[in-house]
């Protein structure tokens, strides 16, 4: 009896399992010519990053060195800050990378790029 | 009489001038935010900014129920140059409780704690604006902690109207994220820009302050083109091969000082005459005082201004080049220049190309640039094919310039769309042009990249979302066979 049960609920996993949806898979073609690529494709090894800083209100004028780097250390970008002012630029990223790293004085954040946007609150809990 | 008057009125005003200058820092709260405060090294503990208007302005801070331990609000560093007093207000907000005090203690950098002021609420005045100046007499760097006690009942400390006899010296970059921080040290700073010499990439010339680089970290990318445009080209990627560097060089004030490229020429597998330029998009030519390095052949198709940028442009424009095979010779057999190994190589050429955006301090006429207007997005490279102006190529999606001809579009394989910003793309978005960041060994006349790069298509076909380092050398990578 045990084993008609067993049976069964093989029978029953593996209809299941036949029931799932196949991944679709592009063939890759052979030929370059073939390739069909989104429109939005940049045919580039680095990706346009919008890094965006809030600043924080403050009477005081703080200002250092803002260095952004790649995960590997090499430096993508420097600026004298002010702490209390917003700033935006669009870096070119190796695709390869998925964070920027940022030291401002004695602070160094990693910052995740999330939809070509990495960004960063000087307003303590501003942060997702 | 008058005579005495003047006396007197100097007298006075030497004794006023001969008084060190008292740098006072006030705290209203007025920000109305906790964590605004906090990012200026503020800290709270059990207590918050709020909306109440009963002592100034629209917010003070108010401790929780003082229940039994302690609550209290600690100050930013402060650097007490001069005797003074620290003033400020509390009172409390209701009237329960059996027993209240407030206690101030000054800080030191070593972490001793004194305290400087004590006042019991009495019964009856708890709710008593008390308005207070306390004398602090040691000079240094220093906290002031605001500790209120108490237990019973529900009424919670207020505090507001803080004036302290000093200026701030924190370092909020060393903030803990609760306002926690440590003070400021000084910084040797040569050339006095304000850019502390340790990050200053020029420290002893004011008019300069830091390198930045595109590719990241001062390594060398690769332009490979395809100049058969509009034609369908034969994927080889080696018509014109250019490795390029390029360098912003920005002042402690951010602006755009100079803009200097170095433009390495590999390889020029076409038959064609081919040039190459850079145009910076959104950067009006008024804003270059001086373009040098390039190389023209005598009686250049280009017309260039005194400035040395292209003429008739909106956006500034740099010829690198206008032939290729005028600065590389061909070696005298073989196909192309340095695509064929059975031809002899021939030594690559190296140009320099200095913009000059800001010279000695002086802006150039339209203008300063700051950093964020000229990212390394606005760099719009492109090739001039057949020493025909109007024939540019471009990486993908990248508008051509004025001087390019618009009958090419939509001719051919071209399927680029102005009203979509589509450029230099065919029907199926194959471009004919690429740009490696990291650097890039191109393949031989006539191999296909995709049969030298062995996971160039799937990067493709995925548009970059498999294998982004396809241009590695790691096993299965490449056919070196195919590679020059």
């Amino acid at each position: 009896m045990n084993q008609i049960k067993l049976l069964l609920l093989l029978a029953v996993m593996i209809g299941l399992a036949a029931c799932q949806k196949d991944e679709l898979v592009m063939p890759i073609p052979q030929d370059i010519e073939n390739v069909s690529t989104s429109e939005e494709f940049s045919w580039s090894t680095g990706d346009i990053v919008t890094f965006r800083l809030e600043g924080l209100p403050s009477k005081v004028a703080y200002a250092s060195t803002l260095t952004l780097t790649t995960p590997d250390g090499k430096i993508l970008f420097k600026r004298l800050h002010s702490i209390q002012e917003d700033f935006s630029i669009e870096l070119t990223v190796p695709s390869i990378h998925q964070n920027l790293e940022m030291t401002y004085g004695k602070m160094k954040k990693s910052l995740l790029i999330v939809n070509a946007v990495a960004e960063y609150s000087f307003i303590p809990g501003g942060n997702k | 009489m008058k005579r005495y008057f003047l006396l007197i009125s100097l007298a006075l005003s030497f004794l006023w001038f001969s008084q060190p200058l008292l740098a006072i820092e006030t705290q209203d709260f007025e920000s109305g935010s906790t964590s605004i405060e906090e990012g200026n090294c503020w800290s709270f503990e059990e207590a918050d900014i709020v909306l109440k208007s009963n002592i100034s302005g629209s917010y003070l801070c108010q401790t929780t129920q003082l229940n039994g331990s302690t609550r209290w609000i600690k100050t930013a560093w402060i650097n007490i140059t001069t005797a003074g007093n620290l003033e400020f207000k509390h009172r409390l907000s209701g009237t329960s409780g059996s027993s209240r005090v407030l206690k101030v203690y000054q800080i030191g950098t070593s972490g001793s704690q004194t305290l400087i002021f004590t006042h019991n609420y009495q019964s009856g005045q708890y709710t008593t604006l008390q308005t207070e100046s306390v004398a602090i007499t040691e000079t240094g760097v220093y906290q002031f902690k605001f500790e209120f006690d108490g237990s019973g009942g529900s009424s919670k400390g207020w505090l507001d109207d803080i004036d302290m006899p000093g200026s701030y010296t924190f370092d909020p970059t060393s903030n803990n994220g609760s306002g926690t921080c440590g003070w400021l040290n000084p910084v040797l700073d040569a050339d006095n820009d304000g850019v502390a010499d340790a990050d200053d990439d020029y420290p002893t010339d004011p008019y300069r302050a830091y390198n930045n680089y595109y590719p990241a970290g001062g390594d060398f990318g690769t332009l490979a083109f395809e100049d058969n445009w509009p034609a369908r080209a034969d994927y080889d990627f080696n018509d014109l091969v250019i490795d390029y560097r390029m360098n912003t060089v920005t002042n402690s004030s951010n602006q755009v000082v100079e803009l200097l490229s170095t433009f390495v020429l590999r390889a020029s597998g076409a038959s064609f005459k081919n040039g190459l330029g850079v145009q910076l998009d959104g950067i009006s030519p008024s804003k270059i005082s001086l373009c040098s390095g390039y190389q023209l052949s005598s009686g250049t198709y280009i017309n260039t201004a005194s400035s040395g940028l292209e003429a008739n442009q909106t956006y500034a424009n740099c010829i690198v080049f206008d032939n290729f095979q005028n600065i590389m010779q061909h070696p005298g057999t073989g196909i192309g220049i340095n695509t064929d190994p059975s031809a002899p190589f021939v030594p690559y050429d190296t140009l320099e190309i200095a913009l000059i955006f800001i010279n000695n301090g002086i802006v150039a006429s339209g203008g300063y640039v700051l950093d964020s207007e000229m990212p390394s997005s606005a760099f719009n490279f492109y090739v001039i094919s057949k020493q025909d102006r109007g024939r540019e190529i471009h990486l993908p999606d990248h508008q051509p310039t004025d001087l390019y001809n618009p009958e090419f579009f939509n001719t051919l394989d071209d399927d680029s769309n102005v009203v979509t910003g589509k450029y230099y793309k065919t029907e199926n978005n194959l471009p004919w042009a690429i740009n490696i960041l990291q650097g890039f060994s191109y393949p031989k006349e006539t191999e296909k990249i995709s049969d030298a790069y062995l996971h160039f298509n799937e990067w493709a076909q995925s548009s970059g979302a498999q294998y982004s380092d396809w241009y590695e050398d790691f096993s299965g990578y490449r056919n070196p066979d195919k590679i020059y």
